[in-house]
């Protein structure tokens, strides 16, 4: 018997439908995997099954029951926890308080009783393999700790269904292994389990089974073992999609060296890192999660500045300290949080693209020229592509791809010589890809910029770089230079090497 | 060992005590009159009202809320009551606190009702409203002081527990005002460790979307800090008549900024989820020390201000210096050696 | 073009209300409020609330506040005192030109150094606005205090009040330095890199700081800048008060926070200009001066300004609900 089943569910907002006719049913001890694009309807999906949102229609049946109020919070009561991306806990409370007191919350009591939970927390500790005091404050432990806070939480209530929202964003190999460990534990003893990701390749190591929904609707439920990544995709995006391999790997060892690094390190963070990067090269650094991919990014571009090593461009020595150091030398970065770290939402797309040019933006006088920003701005979102109808709108109205090119081209009017681009088709959907790395490829000719390519998807470096490092502990483990090593299942096999070796 | 004692030196509670207890020290040296019984328990008395409002205020500030029109609701308070007491209602004290804890109480949730409705930062909400209270209860009583008090509400401070005979006769020992304070104090420390609505302000302060996902209701919750926030401030109105036993209508106003500052001195974090009581009642007992250290010493009184900001400003100096190095130290990748 | 359009929607409902009350108090009061006396009294006295206001929507487009504003005023005025009187060997109303323009060049070093500051703690060191400006403020009032001992000092020379308490063919001298400074200012918010770039520190920092923008610098200018205003207050202020005192205006610290915020200042930083905020001002000095003119109690002035935020949060509530109803009926019918 299925432990839970949903006929027919339909939620829509204001008009537009974010699910329609959307049938979903799990048994005991499945882990499926729960994928779609940007806007495909998951998340509504899994605020219904937590309670937090109220289907228009359908019905719900838990175990076979049919269940009537599925209110606010009923699925907490009814067994449902989710481990959300943000992990929704209490950084300013101990560990065992985090543990119990939504436990406590739900029992209505006037005083609260956390020594009954005492030694159930600790053997849930035990039983993770946590390793913490139930005393400690959770908000100096690591993330990786603290969603595993978040799962003890949940098994606390004696959850049947755990859904996992992009758990593994913030955590590295190792610790995803750690996870994943847990989540067969979890099935093993009955509990079923969602896991959403964007990273395929993990859904496929981990799930049983997959369910791909788009625009709100219900595509597929398959077997894992049935499909390939590329069917996959291909049902995400709903027309086939496949990278077009770069077909030059000419070396370009001839061209000169734009940005040479010697010996960089930094405590904490990544160690004798040297590299060269030839003018037109594209540079691929791959590695896993905590390797320090973005921290050298960081340190070249001055926002987490180096303590030791030198940094030529173009074979002149340069001290960087700060970001604008770097901007002065001709490095720009683009950033892994385009949300954050990226863009001012709230902001006309016209003033994001100029935020990093403002002082190039002005009169005789010394004042801003506002016809000036707008005629750059107009410039580089043609240039680039941007499918926009007005720049006067924020910067919050673009799709995800559309942003990303933002964030690109607010960097081309400082004419740099080195772009950095940190995951830049990250939570970007599938078909907007291949536009990005276009536009990509297209600077790279048209500006003589060379690009390093920061990104954990082998299969998007393999098909758009000429040469790959792989990093892993602070170090630059591996160098692809021959053209013939670029091939995706040996990269993956040193990716999976690495997997074993943690 | 070693590693304990720091640890517990790095709490703020100990390094407030740390610090009265160096003054105190210092000032003994220099004026034997500070350390006597007859001394504390004056000063105690002093800060007794200040205390029962930073009661209030830590509470609304763990939640991460932000209050100034606690003094205003304590002044509304005041002449609301008395006004009751003398034309309309046979009272004792008991009336006379109920009374003032539903004023509070009232015009509190009316502060949580605008915050929660209308989504607007705390600090604009009350900063209106404080405007409003006072300006309206102004504007009717059109500041005439109230001489007339009940005379059953003079008991209040005048009373005392532990008293001893000072050698001009005079009596003295610990105010029942005090006690007032301390007994509010237990209450609400209680009340914010052991109950869950008490634990649901951490929550709430701490990660206020989390807190929904478990099923707070924020907007219970809001209501609830405010309206208990402007209680407090009804209880401190009567502590507050106890003592001067006339309704000044601007007595107590302007002194907001230091009970925020002594609430914030006692470890409450600006942003919420982080307080406690004990913390509070020694940055508020540390402010009224330095001012009778002012007094003893026979330094001007203007100096006050500058020792309190001094001290602020140190204090959050040190304490952002703390986590800047907390946070170079922190590993973000393991590198191999 | 468009710009214009957008400007005009952003604070029609101001102008809306400025006309209401100004029609209102008129139709009440009668020729009083409408006498040239009157209108210049109102024109004499806004620009303390005004600078105040602007002062404290400064500080708070990069997402902070600056309570120390009131405090750094009186301390400037005082400081100036302390230099008139050392200058002059105590006899300040002696003072020639030259000595008042030390005195006056001295006290905006002074400020510049207290707004270095505040901006360095709260940039560089990432303390909230909030706690540091508190700080501050308590610092400046006792320091000023232990200066005056808590008194008021008059005595300060004609060329220094002029500023304050003259007037240039009718026209008070404050309102010219305030239209002046306003001018000033919004050209350095509006149309200088700095500007641009305080405004999107203000709605982002992180985003700021990986667009090439010195946030840590923008923020010790902006509180330097607004340090300016409390510059400019203490100038108008010995003029209009005639004397200095460590505790003038502290009320009108909290009302600059509602000005600015009913001026269209959003506190999380970001949003808000210098029109909305002088607006503003101009509604507030409008309730005060009809107010008084009434023979209404001061404190009714003070209760009228509390309550209009919560009058607009209500209206904006009760035009939405219209709408919604309205629209509902168009659906039905």
């Amino acid at each position: 018997m299925n432990y839970i089943d949903i006929e027919h569910c339909y939620k829509s907002f204001g008009g537009v439908h974010a699910l329609s006719d959307v049938s979903f049913s799990l048994k005991p001890g499945e882990i499926r995997g729960l994928i779609g694009e940007n806007g495909s309807g998951k998340s509504t999906l899994i605020k219904i099954l937590a309670g937090s949102l109220k289907a228009d229609s359908g019905k719900i049946y838990l175990e076979g029951k049919p269940v009537n109020s599925w209110g606010a919070l009923s699925g907490l009561t009814k067994g449902i926890s989710v481990i959300y991306q943000d992990l929704s806990l209490f950084p300013n409370l101990t560990v065992l308080e985090n543990i119990c007191l939504c436990d406590q919350v739900k029992s209505k009591n006037f005083f609260i009783d956390k020594n009954q939970y005492v030694n159930k927390a600790i053997s849930l500790i035990e039983d993770l393999d946590i390793g913490v005091d139930v005393n400690e404050i959770l908000g100096e432990l690591t993330i990786a700790k603290q969603q595993l806070i978040a799962i003890a939480r949940a098994l606390l209530i004696e959850s049947k269904l755990l859904i996992f929202d992009e758990p593994t964003t913030a955590l590295t190999r190792e610790e995803i292994n750690k996870l994943f460990k847990l989540i067969d534990k979890l099935k093993n003893n009955n509990i079923s389990i969602i896991f959403i990701s964007h990273k395929l390749d993990e859904i496929i190591e981990i799930c049983d089974s997959l369910t791909v929904l788009r625009d709100g609707k219900h595509i597929a439920t398959e077997q894992v073992k049935k499909l390939s990544i590329e069917e996959i995709e291909t049902l995400m995006v709903g027309k086939n999609f496949n990278y077009t391999k770069k077909s030059e790997y000419n070396l370009l060892s001839s061209e000169p060296v734009v940005l040479e690094l010697k010996n960089l390190t930094k405590k904490n963070n990544f160690k004798d890192i040297s590299l060269k990067l030839h003018k037109g090269e594209i540079l691929g650094i791959s590695g896993l999660l905590g390797a320090g991919r973005t921290e050298l990014a960081s340190a070249i571009f001055g926002i987490a500045p180096c303590d030791s090593g030198t940094i030529k461009i173009e074979n002149k020595q340069i001290k960087i300290r700060k970001v604008e150091d770097a901007v002065k030398a001709g490095i720009a970065y683009v950033p892994e949080d385009r949300l954050i770290q990226g863009l001012v939402l709230n902001y006309p797309q016209r003033d994001n693209l100029v935020a990093p040019s403002l002082s190039k933006c002005i009169n005789k006088h010394h004042l801003i020229d506002e016809a000036k920003i707008t005629e750059i701005a107009k410039k580089w979102t043609k240039a680039i592509g941007v499918k926009t109808d007005s720049i006067h709108k924020t910067a919050r109205t673009l799709s995800g791809g559309n942003q990303q090119k933002i964030v690109i081209a607010k960097w081309l009017e400082m004419n740099p010589k080195v772009l950095i681009l940190d995951g830049p088709t990250v939570g970007v959907d599938i078909g907007a890809k291949a536009g990005i790395f276009k536009t990509i490829t297209e600077m790279v000719e048209k500006l003589g910029m060379s690009v390093i390519l920061i990104s954990d998807e082998i299969r998007e470096l393999t098909a758009n770089s000429n040469r790959i490092l792989i990093m892993r502990n602070g170090k630059i483990a591996q160098e692809l230079s021959d053209p013939k090593d670029i091939d995706d299942t040996y990269i993956q096999n040193i990716l999976n090497k690495q997997k074993r070796v943690l | 060992m070693k590693k304990q004692i720091l640890e517990v030196l790095k709490k703020r509670e100990m390094l407030l005590f740390l610090i009265i207890v160096a003054i105190s020290l210092f000032v003994q040296s220099k004026s034997p009159s500070f350390l006597t019984y007859e001394n504390i328990s004056n000063v105690l008395k002093a800060c007794s009202i200040v205390g029962i409002f930073s009661l209030g205020v830590l509470i609304v500030t763990i939640s991460g809320g932000f209050d100034v029109s606690f003094v205003a609701i304590a002044q509304v308070s005041e002449y609301l009551v008395v006004w009751l007491l003398l034309r309309h209602i046979q009272g004792n004290i008991y009336i006379a606190f109920t009374l003032a804890i539903l004023v509070g109480t009232l015009l509190g949730l009316f502060n949580g009702f605008l915050i929660d409705h209308y989504k607007m930062p705390a600090i604009i909400i009350t900063i209106s409203t404080q405007n409003l209270f006072y300006g309206i209860m102004y504007v009717i009583t059109e500041g005439r002081l109230l001489y007339e008090v009940p005379q059953y509400l003079a008991p209040l401070s005048t009373n005392k527990i532990f008293s001893a005979v000072a050698a001009n006769g005079a009596e003295y020992g610990i105010s029942t005002v005090t006690v007032l304070w301390f007994a509010l104090a237990i209450i609400v420390a209680i009340f914010l460790r052991y109950t869950i609505s008490g634990r649901s302000i951490y929550l709430m302060g701490g990660n206020s979307l989390a807190a929904q996902r478990i099923g707070i209701n924020i907007t219970k919750s809001t209501l609830m800090v405010y309206g208990i926030g402007g209680a407090i401030a009804g209880i401190a109105a009567i502590a507050h008549i106890s003592i001067i036993m006339t309704v000044i209508p601007n007595s107590i106003v302007g002194t907001e900024m230091d009970t925020i500052a002594a609430v914030i001195l006692g470890g409450a974090s600006i942003t919420g989820g982080v307080g406690s009581v004990l913390g509070t009642i020694l940055g508020v007992i540390l402010f009224a020390i330095i001012n009778n250290s002012l007094t003893l010493l026979q330094i001007s009184s203007s100096w006050y201000n500058v020792f309190i900001g001094g001290i602020i400003l140190a204090s959050i100096i040190i304490n952002a210096l703390q986590l800047k190095q907390q946070s170079k130290r922190k590993v973000r990748v393991k590198v191999e050696a | 073009m468009t710009k214009l359009n957008f400007k005009k929607n952003e604070y029609t409902p101001l102008y809306i209300t400025i006309i209401i009350l100004f029609v209102m108090m008129s139709l009440i009061n009668g020729h009083k409020f409408l006498s040239l006396n009157n209108l210049q009294a109102m024109a004499y006295q806004m620009p303390m609330i005004g600078l105040l206001a602007i002062g404290m929507m400064v500080s708070e487009l990069s997402g902070g506040i600056n309570l120390s504003l009131v405090a750094n005023a009186n301390f400037n005025g005082i400081f100036i005192y302390v230099v008139l009187s050392w200058l002059t060997k105590g006899d300040m109303s002696s003072a020639n030109l030259s000595q008042v323009l030390i005195a006056i060049s001295f006290s905006f070093l002074i400020t510049m150094i207290i707004g270095f500051i505040n901006g360095y703690l709260i940039a560089v060191l990432k303390i909230p606005a909030l706690l540091e400006t508190l700080g501050m403020m308590t610092l400046l009032k006792g320091l000023s205090l232990v200066i005056t001992e808590g008194y008021t000092i008059s005595g300060f020379p004609n060329s220094l009040t002029f500023l304050g308490n003259g007037d240039l063919f009718g026209v008070p001298m404050s309102l010219i330095i305030f239209i002046l400074v306003c001018y000033i200012v919004h050209i350095i918010l509006d149309r200088t890199v700095f500007g641009k770039q305080l405004y999107f520190t203000g709605a982002n920092q992180t985003a700021a700081k990986y667009s090439n923008i010195n946030i840590e610098s923008i923020i010790i200018r902006e509180y330097m800048l607004s340090a300016f205003f409390a510059f400019s207050c203490s100038l108008i202020m010995i003029g209009q008060m005639n004397s200095v005192k460590a505790t003038y205006y502290d009320s009108y610290l909290l009302i600059a926070v509602l000005a600015s915020f009913l001026g269209g200042v959003d506190p999380a930083g970001g949003f808000g200009k210098i029109m909305g905020t002088i607006l503003a001002s101009i509604i507030l000095q409008i309730i005060s001066t009809g107010l008084n003119l009434m023979r209404l109690d001061p404190f009714m002035v003070t209760a009228m300004w509390g309550a209009i935020i919560i009058f607009v949060l209500f209206g904006k509530e009760l035009v939405k609900n219209l709408h919604r109803i309205l629209n509902r009926r168009k659906r039905m019918a």
